[in-house]
């Protein structure tokens, strides 16, 4: 299902220091890149908002789907990044790095807080998982064993590792704009990916218990 | 640059191949697959993109559209000042409340306990209203003995004053009075009746007035009310003990302590006096039904006991002798 857009009559934006002078923005090209939308953005378009959250909330709802066991748990946390990150859009200031590794380092934080109060409320008996728990990804629309198979081993994977393939299978990041969102240089990323893709090959070797 | 440069050169060179998870991975094809199943649902993705863009405008326009935390638990300093205020309020009202109780004629919190007394005289229901006449009466004449123990008499000729008016009052309503008012009016005519017997000539005047009136109010709440069993004990004269089940009971006219109490309350004779004016006169207010006998009713159901405050008459249940 294909959103709505939004009028595309330039609309009055405010600038920040003089309120009371209107000016009319300036809306981006369509073919406009994530970091082009957030320019226009954080200068009050509207417009361009929406389809900065168009181009991020797929992305960023996988790289959190892939890094929670629950749908809800995904649900919460986009929308809680997303908030976050509009509300900081005003006051956004580029310091040469991409829009998108800001947007993913505020998902990332989101996760790793969820991660804490997760941990913080362990089940009761911690060998006996609760179905819901079980299911972990699959949950998430995710159907075969096979699948399964892999979400049970991405949980086995070290933090880096998870955050590597959830930026780059998850969110479609090149090694580069994940190495920018997690701080680590590109070769690094690649390296986690390659570690993390060939342990998975062995859990999945693994029978399961 | 050659394999054998240092070690860290070495490792970049690594780790700068390209393909070093090759695309037809199996591994990265099933992540894939599995990053492709991953998709939001299109509904919450259309709530999502509209909180978005409304917090957006939101944040542009400087308003705050956090949600309220724990708003009931939080109080607007409008609402903490008033239920400070209320409290306050609240509590200095008791106080003075409380504090007026022991004020004497010339303090300052006289007036609140005045008024207190009339209020409540006021807010109770009619059949009250005759008993807290008389404990008001009660507290003058206690007033006016402290006041000439003290020696201030002219004090206490200001209260006998205010004594004389409510003796007034409640002989204005003896058809509605109870059997204690007369037993507190005769005890207030012996009270009143030494004290101008010791009083100065300059107060013998207010305290006469405040016996003739309380001398009127008892005799026509004699006549009109319910009649007592007996008349007063005389100050410092203890009451009879009853010696057999025929005798009278004496009067509660004197109060506790006061060395006037009698030895022992039998509490098991009738109250002839009662029977009698109920049985004889029943028109009098008395009603029939309650007419003691030697068995039934106890004593200390109709009649005020002994040494029982004449405005307390424990006793006593409401509504006999109307």
């Amino acid at each position: 299902m294909r959103e709505r857009r939004l009028t595309p009559l330039p609309l009055p934006r405010f600038l920040d220091g003089d309120r009371r002078r209107v000016v009319v923005a300036d809306h981006p090209a369509q073919d406009a890149t994530v970091d082009e939308l957030a320019a226009a953005a954080i200068g009050g378009d509207v417009a361009a908002v929406g389809r900065l959250y168009d181009a991020l909330v797929g992305p960023i709802y996988r790289y959190v789907a892939m890094r929670v066991r629950h749908r809800e748990d995904a649900e919460d946390i986009t929308q809680a990044v997303f908030e976050r990150i509009v509300s900081s859009l005003p006051r956004y200031r580029e310091r040469g790095r991409p829009f998108s590794a800001f947007a993913f380092r505020v998902a990332h934080n989101a996760v790793i807080d969820h991660v804490r109060r997760d941990r913080a409320y362990p089940p009761l008996d911690p060998e006996v998982e609760l179905p819901d728990a079980a299911v972990g990804v699959e949950a998430l629309s995710v159907r075969g064993e096979e699948l399964r198979e892999l979400q049970s081993a991405l949980r086995q994977l070290t933090p880096d590792q998870q955050e590597a393939i959830a930026l780059r299978y998850g969110a479609g990041l090149s090694a580069e704009e994940a190495g920018a969102t997690m701080g680590r240089s590109a070769n690094t990323v690649r390296a986690l990916t390659f570690r993390a893709i060939g342990a998975l090959r062995r859990h999945m070797a693994e029978p399961l218990p | 640059m050659s394999l054998m440069d240092t070690p860290m050169a070495l490792i970049d060179r690594i780790l700068r191949r390209p393909p070093l998870v090759p695309p037809d991975e199996p591994m990265a094809r099933m992540l894939e697959r599995l990053a492709h199943e991953l998709e939001p649902d299109p509904l919450y993705r259309r709530r999502l993109r509209g909180e978005a863009l409304n917090r957006f405008v939101a944040a542009r326009e400087g308003i705050s559209m956090d949600r309220p935390r724990s708003r009931a638990g939080r109080m607007t300093p409008i609402g903490r000042a008033v239920l400070v205020a209320s409290f306050v309020l609240a509590t200095g009202a008791a106080s003075v409340s409380a504090a007026s109780q022991v004020a004497m004629p010339g303090d300052a919190l006289y007036g609140v306990k005045l008024r207190i007394e009339e209020l409540r005289i006021d807010v109770a229901p009619s059949d009250f209203k005759d008993e807290l006449i008389v404990a008001s009466l009660d507290a003058r004449l206690a007033e006016i003995q402290v006041l000439a123990e003290r020696g201030d008499w002219s004090a206490a000729g200001a209260a006998a004053d205010r004594a004389v008016r409510i003796a007034d009052t409640l002989a204005a309503m003896t058809s509605r009075t109870s059997p204690t008012a007369e037993i507190a009016l005769n005890h207030h005519v012996a009270v009143l009746e030494a004290l101008v017997a010791e009083a100065p000539a300059n107060a013998v005047a207010a305290l006469q007035h405040a016996l003739d009136a309380s001398t009127s109010a008892a005799s026509v709440v004699k006549q009109n009310g319910w009649r007592a069993p007996a008349g007063p004990n005389p100050p410092g004269q203890a009451a009879p003990l009853p010696d057999d089940a025929s005798s009278p009971q004496p009067a509660a006219t004197s109060r506790p302590g006061n060395g006037n109490a009698p030895a022992t309350d039998t509490g098991n004779g009738p109250a002839p006096s009662v029977g009698a004016h109920a049985v004889g006169d029943p028109t009098k207010g008395a009603s029939p039904s309650v007419a003691p006998s030697a068995t039934a009713a106890p004593e200390a159901a109709t009649t005020p006991r002994p040494g029982a405050s004449p405005r307390g008459a424990p006793g006593m249940p409401r509504g006999q002798g109307r």
